[in-house]
């Protein structure tokens, strides 16, 4: 592990676009926003770019946004006028995009780059939180459609050396509990079960334990109840696979997230920067 | 609660030097000077995939071994 090599991250991104409305949620967002607030903070040095691996973002082979200059879109529903409005105008990476198709592709996976896609809800709303001036350059990946794991913890290995050239990585999702049907009192006792298998897959264990453990979730305790379907939680799986053999913490955790009792928590995986360690 | 122990838990240990593989010392010459000059300038993936090209190594290896001589020259 060299020093200056950036953590990788799995967050929860929220619900649409909450940190423009949080006041008209009735929602107490601020264990998320804290949490990502303080990635900047926590790595110490500014990114050459984040990496974002989005939950909203389905293509059959894994795909790279190279768009110099992204636009928005405003992939939710039901939301007062103003947050269609909404504008992040971070820099895309077209060079950082490459690399990280390259990566992939020289790791054996089908790969494509997207010189068109704007920032999706997935992306544009975690990267305001972290970094509100839009300062910093903002890359983002798809999920596989086929949902494999397999291939998303693969991808995250290819894309490794990314860290080591000072991309952030950053897996966005909802890791713990994403299942908009069954938010109910009882999503409570589903989310904590699926919740503390995961804290327990994730934390203390690296290599070739938990990546087997994350590639075969679906043996985990309501993981289909948490998960109806998984795009929310394969974000996750890049950023394990990005630092595989380095241990984890969880960097966010509450049991009553979105106001209805989730369990929820984001996760970020191997050391900080050593200047930042040590300080 | 389980996780809070988690919470608690103190950071993982800063980062070590990682040791120097053998097959550092055996680099042609136009190799590793590739290789260092990517390093100093900051271009790892460069450095990552010169090495793995000139000895064959999978991608965990070369970039451990990258690291190892980024150290070296730190």
């Amino acid at each position: 592990m060299s020093p200056s090599t950036l953590p990788t991250y799995a967050i929860a991104h929220g619900g649409g676009p909450w940190p423009w409305i949080k006041d008209q949620m009735g929602i107490d967002w601020e264990p998320l926003e804290t949490s990502l607030a303080a990635i900047p903070h926590e790595i110490g040095v500014r990114p050459t770019a984040v990496l974002m691996i989005t939950a909203h973002w389905e293509t059959p082979t894994f795909m790279l946004g190279s768009n110099p200059a992204p636009g928005m879109i405003y992939d939710y529903g039901g939301f007062p006028p103003e947050t269609y409005t909404i504008e992040y105008p971070a820099p895309g990476d077209p060079e950082t995009a490459t690399a990280a198709a390259d990566l992939l592709s020289d790791a054996g996976l089908a790969v494509g780059v997207d010189p068109e896609r704007g920032f999706d809800h997935g992306t544009f709303v975690p990267a305001f939180v972290m970094y509100p001036d839009a300062s910093v350059p903002v890359v983002q990946m798809s999920v596989r459609a086929d949902f494999d794991p397999e291939a998303h913890l693969a991808a995250g290995r290819a894309l490794a050396p990314l860290r080591d050239q000072g991309v952030l990585i950053v897996g966005s999702g909802y890791p713990s509990y994403h299942n908009l049907s069954a938010m109910g009192p009882a999503a409570h006792e589903h989310s904590v079960a699926f919740d503390g298998w995961l804290t327990d897959a994730v934390v203390g264990r690296t290599g070739a334990d938990r990546s087997t453990r994350l590639r075969d979730w679906t043996d985990a305790p309501s993981a289909r109840i948490a998960h109806r379907r998984e795009e929310h939680f394969l974000p996750l799986l890049v950023a394990a696979g990005a630092a595989e053999d380095e241990d984890a913490v969880a960097q966010y955790h509450e049991t009553d997230a979105m106001g209805v009792g989730i369990a929820s928590s984001s996760y970020r995986f191997g050391p900080l920067p050593a200047a930042v360690a040590v300080s | 609660m389980f996780w809070k122990r988690w919470f608690g838990k103190a950071e993982p240990p800063a980062p070590q030097a990682p040791a120097m593989p053998a097959a550092v010392a055996a680099l042609p010459d136009d190799v590793r000077a590739e290789i260092d000059a990517a390093i100093d300038q900051g271009r790892m993936i460069e450095a990552i995939k010169a090495y793995r090209i000139a000895t064959s190594t999978g991608l965990a290896e070369a970039r451990a071994a990258v690291h190892a001589i980024a150290a070296e020259r730190a």
